[in-house]
Formats: C-alpha cells, sequence, structure tokens
C-alpha cells in the first residue's frame, strides 16, 4: 500500500484501495464554521479507520442539488407550467372562458402558439430572444450548500445569503433560489423531484459515473495535507436488487473525451473534507438525438472556484456538498438542447428561467463591467467505498494528464 | 429531420452515442470529431496542408479551412447558416461556392418552426436538398454572402481573415462554434475476421483488434510475455490474406503467412521493439 503526500498531479501510482475493516469511534465533531455547512454532518462520528495505506476511495452514487422540502419555501406553489402561466396572464373572464371544457382546444392552441416567436425562434432554442415574466423563486430563507464567496465583495455580486438547515449561516445557493421552486426540482410529492431521479441515472448507466480517491490520510480527525482526485469512470456501477450501488466494486479513472480528472488539495477536521476553491470539470452529457444533437464535450459539469465538503460516515460512505459557481446557461442546458419539445411537452419556459437566473447571479464576476454570469450552487453528494485504479504512472495516458 | 428532441426533464435519460474513433482525432480539442474524408474531390482550390497538430484543409492560399458548426449557434439563430454577421463577419470570410450554384442542403428544420397543425406530417426537405446527417463531404448552402461550401454537412466553411499558412490556433474557438477542418484519410476497405478493423495511426490506417488494440507481426527475440497471439476459433475459415493455425496452444490469426500479435498495456498503439505494425 502507498502512504503519499504531495503527490504530482501527472504522474500518479495504481491506487486499489477500498475502505473497509472495523469502525472506530472518534469524538464529537468541531465543524468549522468559516467555510460553511455541508449536510451529512455528524454529531457524534463513527469513523472508519484510517487506512493503512493512507487512501480511501469512493464511487458517488448520489449527485443532485439539495432541495430542503418545506412548507413556506413556495407559498404560491411551484412555478407554472408554460400553459399554466398562459393562463395566469389573462384577464379573469378570458381565463375563465378558456378554462372551461369546451374550450380546450382553443386554449391548447393558443399557449402553444405562445412558446413561438418571430422567425422561427422558440423559446427553449432561443431563450436569450424572448422577454417572460419572472418565475416564482424560492421565499424562505433555508438551503443547503457552501459559503462560497467568503463574504467578500470583489468575488460575488450582491445576494441575499441562506442558512443551511443545520443553522449555518453565509450559505451561497442563487441557483436553488431560483431553480427551488421549479416541479422538476421540488416534485408533487414532497420528497424529490425528477432532478434527482434523472440525475442518480446518469450515473447509474455509467455515463457521467464519478470517483474520488483521497490520498496521504493521516487522521480522519485532522489532517491539513491531502490529495483529492475527482474524476470520471467509464465503468458502469453494479447494482444490488433494490437499485442500490454495490459497495468495493472496482472503477477505473478515464480521461478519454468526454470524461475528466480533477486533483484537489483539501484538508479533514473531526472527519470532514474540505478542498481548496478550484475550478472543477466533470463529464454531463445531454441530448437525446436529433438534428441538433450536440452531446459530447460541450455540455459539462462546469463548476468554478469549486470545493467539495464531505463527511466521512461510520459505515465508510462519504456524504457532503459539491459547491461551485455555475455559468447561467448550464442550469438550462438540457432543457435548452430539447428545443421546443421542453416547452411543448414539458411544460419549460426557458427563456423565463434564463432571465431569471440572470437576475440572481452572484457568480463569475467580471472584472471589467462587474456584472456576474454565474449562479452559486450546491450538489448533495453520496459515494460508497470502492476499489478504483487512477491512472497509472508511466501509461500514455498519464503522460496526457502531465501534459 | 423531424425526431422528437426532447428534454432531460421531459423524457428519459439520454443515451451515449459510442464512438470509436482514432486516437488522434479525440486528441483534438473539439468533441464531435469530423468523420474520414469520403471523398478525394474537393471544392476548386481546396487541398490538403499540414497545421498544427496534423493534415487539414485548406484554401487555395493555404490558410487553415475552419468549420462553424451550426449545431452550437441555434441558440443565437435558428438559421445557422445566417449567424455570421457583423462581428463574426469581419474575422471570418465564407468559402463561397461558384457564383450560381444551387443550393443543395439547410440546416435541419423540426425543432424551431412555427407550430404545425396537429397531426400534419413534419417538414419535408425540397428537393435536391440532402440532410446533414447523411450528407455528402462537401455540400452547398444559402449562406450569409451567398452560396457557402459546407463540410460534413454541418460545417459551414470559413477561413480566418488575416490568418497565415500552417495556423490552426482557432480550433475550438467559441465554445467549439470553429473547428479547424481536419482532413482525416478515407478509411481502406478491409477483408479480414469479422472484428478486425482499420485504425488511424500515426497519419495512416493500421489494423486493430475490435476493441482497438493494434495488430503487428514479426519475431520475438527475447521477452516474448508481450506478444500475445490473435487468437481465433478452433473452426476458423480462412478469410482473404487472413488464415488460421493451430500449431500453438490456441488456433491464432496470420496475416499473409505472418504471424498475428495484439498489443497490449495501457497504450493500444504500443508494439514490442522489433515488431512491424499491421497495416491494411
Amino acid at each position: 500500500m502507498i502512504s503519499i503526500k504531495r503527490i504530482g498531479a501527472g504522474i500518479l501510482p495504481c491506487a486499489a484501495v477500498l475502505a473497509l475493516g472495523p469502525v472506530a469511534q472518534l469524538g464529537s465533531p468541531a465543524i468549522g464554521q468559516a467555510i460553511g455547512q455541508a449536510i451529512g454532518q455528524q454529531t457524534m462520528a463513527q469513523l472508519p479507520p484510517v487506512p493503512a495505506g493512507g487512501t480511501l476511495a469512493f464511487v458517488v452514487s448520489e449527485l443532485a442539488p439539495p432541495v430542503v422540502q418545506e412548507k413556506n419555501a413556495c407559498p404560491e406553489g411551484t412555478v407554472l407550467k408554460v400553459r399554466d402561466q398562459f393562463l395566469h396572464d389573462q384577464a379573469p373572464e378570458e381565463r375563465a372562458r378558456l378554462s372551461l371544457k369546451e374550450n380546450e382546444k382553443e386554449l391548447v392552441s393558443k399557449w402553444q402558439a405562445s412558446v413561438f416567436g418571430a422567425n422561427n425562434t422558440n423559446i427553449c432554442s432561443q431563450p436569450d430572444m424572448f422577454t417572460r415574466p419572472e418565475m416564482r423563486t424560492v421565499q424562505s430563507k433555508t438551503a443547503s450548500g457552501l459559503h462560497l464567496d467568503g463574504g467578500d465583495p470583489d468575488k460575488s455580486c450582491a445576494h441575499d445569503e441562506f442558512t443551511s438547515p443545520g443553522g449555518v449561516s453565509g450559505i451561497d445557493n442563487q441557483e436553488y433560489r431560483v431553480m427551488g421552486c421549479t416541479l422538476e426540482w421540488r416534485g408533487v410529492d414532497g420528497v424529490k423531484g425528477d432532478i434527482a431521479v434523472g440525475m442518480r441515472q446518469f450515473h447509474v448507466s455509467g455515463e457521467w459515473t464519478q470517483v474520488i480517491i483521497v490520498r496521504g490520510i493521516d487522521s480522519l480527525k485532522h489532517d491539513d495535507d491531502v490529495e483529492v482526485i475527482y474524476a470520471n469512470t467509464p465503468d458502469r456501477p453494479a447494482l444490488d436488487s433494490q437499485g442500490n450501488f454495490l459497495r468495493g466494486a472496482s472503477f477505473s479513472i478515464s480521461t478519454k473525451p468526454p470524461r475528466e480528472r480533477n486533483v484537489l488539495h483539501g484538508r479533514i477536521e473531526n472527519g470532514v473534507l474540505t478542498t481548496d476553491p478550484q475550478d472543477i470539470k466533470l463529464v454531463q452529457t445531454w441530448g437525446q438525438g436529433g438534428a441538433r444533437d450536440i452531446r459530447g464535450n460541450r455540455a459539462k459539469y462546469d463548476l468554478r472556484r469549486a470545493r467539495l465538503r464531505l463527511t466521512f460516515q461510520g459505515d465508510g460512505s462519504l456524504r457532503g456538498i459539491l459547491g461551485g459557481y455555475k455559468p447561467v446557461f448550464d442550469v438550462i442546458q438540457s432543457p435548452g438542447i430539447g428545443g421546443v419539445g421542453s416547452a411543448l411537452v414539458a411544460g419549460i419556459d426557458c427563456a423565463q428561467y434564463l432571465q431569471t437566473l440572470r437576475k440572481y447571479a452572484d457568480g463569475i464576476k467580471d472584472a471589467g463591467t462587474g456584472k456576474c454570469s454565474g449562479v452559486s450552487a450546491a450538489l448533495q453528494l453520496t459515494a460508497v467505498p470502492a476499489f478504483v485504479n487512477d491512472i497509472p504512472a508511466g501509461s500514455a495516458s498519464a503522460a496526457k494528464v502531465a501534459k | 429531420m423531424a425526431s422528437k428532441n426532447l428534454s432531460f426533464w421531459s423524457l428519459s435519460a439520454a443515451s451515449l452515442v459510442t464512438l470509436s474513433l482514432p486516437c488522434a482525432v479525440l486528441a483534438q480539442p473539439v468533441d464531435l470529431p469530423i468523420a474520414p474524408a469520403t471523398t478525394t474531390i474537393y471544392p476548386p482550390g481546396v487541398k490538403v496542408v499540414k497545421a498544427g497538430a496534423g493534415p487539414v484543409y485548406a484554401d487555395k492560399r493555404g490558410r487553415t479551412l475552419y468549420g462553424m458548426d451550426m449545431r452550437t449557434l441555434v441558440r443565437w439563430n435558428p438559421d445557422p447558416a445566417l449567424f455570421c454577421t457583423d462581428a463574426c463577419a469581419r474575422d471570418w470570410e465564407p468559402l463561397l461556392a461558384p457564383a450560381g450554384a444551387k443550393p443543395n442542403i439547410m440546416f435541419a428544420r423540426g425543432f424551431g418552426e412555427a407550430r404545425r397543425t396537429p397531426g400534419s406530417p413534419p417538414p419535408s426537405l425540397p428537393p435536391g436538398f440532402v440532410a446533414p446527417q447523411t450528407a455528402p463531404d462537401w455540400t452547398i448552402i444559402a449562406g450569409t454572402a451567398g452560396p457557402q461550401w459546407v463540410y460534413k454537412g454541418w460545417h459551414v466553411v470559413y477561413t480566418r481573415k488575416s490568418s497565415k499558412t500552417g495556423a490552426a490556433q482557432f480550433d475550438g474557438a467559441d465554445q467549439l462554434s470553429w473547428n479547424s477542418l481536419k482532413f482525416i484519410p478515407p478509411v481502406p476497405e478491409v477483408k479480414a475476421p469479422n472484428a478486425i478493423k482499420p485504425l488511424l495511426l500515426g497519419g495512416a490506417y493500421a489494423l486493430a483488434d475490435k476493441d482497438g488494440r493494434v495488430l503487428f507481426t514479426g519475431t520475438c527475440a527475447s521477452n516474448c510475455s508481450t506478444w500475445v497471439g490473435l487468437t481465433g476459433g478452433m473452426a476458423s475459415l480462412a478469410v482473404g490474406d487472413w488464415t488460421i493455425g493451430n500449431a500453438g496452444e490456441r488456433p491464432q490469426w496470420s496475416y499473409r503467412g505472418q504471424p498475428v500479435y495484439v498489443a497490449g498495456g495501457d497504450d493500444p498503439a504500443a508494439i514490442p521493439a522489433g515488431a512491424t505494425v499491421l497495416r491494411p
């Protein structure tokens, strides 16, 4: 086994490690406040022992935006679908008339026509070319996420901050503020929305599957110098009969496009791993075929000044938050690629989303104009122990990474 | 095409296209690598030169041709062929087709056009037009300055004004909208056992197995552990220049009488010293 501190990003040994063995008992963690709050925090952590080689490895089994299900988040209800927004915008008498069953055909014709503009444009293919009413946003003051801007106005545009469900203030998550009342995020059952189910499927399928290696661990209680490899794997995870990721499966890291490999520096404090701010890219292919198919590298997880804040769990898993700033259009990349079908079938008003996202943008600040083109964002992450083979040292692939 | 293209939120998860591509192509900064050429007949003045990392198409002055990928620009214009005006037109010069040439391709409709009457058929291509997905290498589109060449159905062809010969620094520019038109040689026809296929390697095609590992031949002098034979079934029959031998522990293919081996390890193109890459 290996015990490595400060490994260069380019030449890396092959790591094949697994977090197994007896569970160690650590004291109550005092979670640092300065860098914000992640979910998955333990009040009395039961942590795995420090691995003999100082290395732990995981496969990411869940990665989706965290939605705080509370009554006052969206007091007016979820964001109106295009049809309902069209009706909402009508005068009361006309709304009542169009709502009659015998006028259903007319209503359908009119609301569907409303998604199109001049010169064959539509609200999802060309969302920049439409002016739409602002959408409903999250009204509560609670959200999960990280304190990304550190309170530095030079790195951010003016915005309100959330308080985490655990009571930590300063949480930056403007993506949630804008998208948190959409039906796709909030769902109809008060548990989870389509986005959580759908994004998980991408990780199950092997399309977006991610792995994490934490190297150079001396202690899970305090270690200010660990290396974190956060990368993609082409290997499809094995599942049990309930659809859960099997622990101890083997994966290999790949940087073959469109997959990515990020090398991060982090520290561990009382069982909580936190990485330094750094841009993170990971595969995120969108597109279901057709003439405008631009699947591939053009869509990615593109998180600026991103960081991981993950808690080692007593069962060997890892839970927490991936936070960073997203370019605003990335948030609507999927329905944008979907084009007019997103508007007509899913009832999504991409132009409305984009306008509102721009209004609440708080990151990726242009030094010249002072304007922000990105939103703070958070993804709830769960990872289970795995064997992960990094790119072997001396290989052709490692040489490419070194470049 | 008018196939439905619905969002992640309205339909199930996407399926990833699995592309089997030469290593050199995968190393390029664009994500949808240009497919191999299918013809050696080019528009007037167009030629193949070396620029950047490899061969590209160039105009008669030797300037690298760039393709403006229409798929990336639909956000800004429902007819991306008409996107390049104003600032774009100040930097980029269209590769025009001969005056009066009749366009035979157009950006695919079916996503942005005004809603059709329910039940009506999707819009069809006008007579004489081809769809981008099935287009030949070179077609003509109605561009902003007249009939303009398109490569491989999607890439409206331009040169960068004031660029020098042999330069390709705008490859991948503007979020992958501009891509140098790499020349990938036409794929040779191979008559071989079913899994063997051509693989572009160092600018020329080699033969590879079903997993993309390069095939080689030669005689091992020492350390023969890396000389892994290309095995076949006991009942395999000869195909063209390929024959099966049963002298060893397992049946092994030979090509033109020479035993065939498979490259291994992390680099599918790495072969032992003294070996020779098998080429079609």
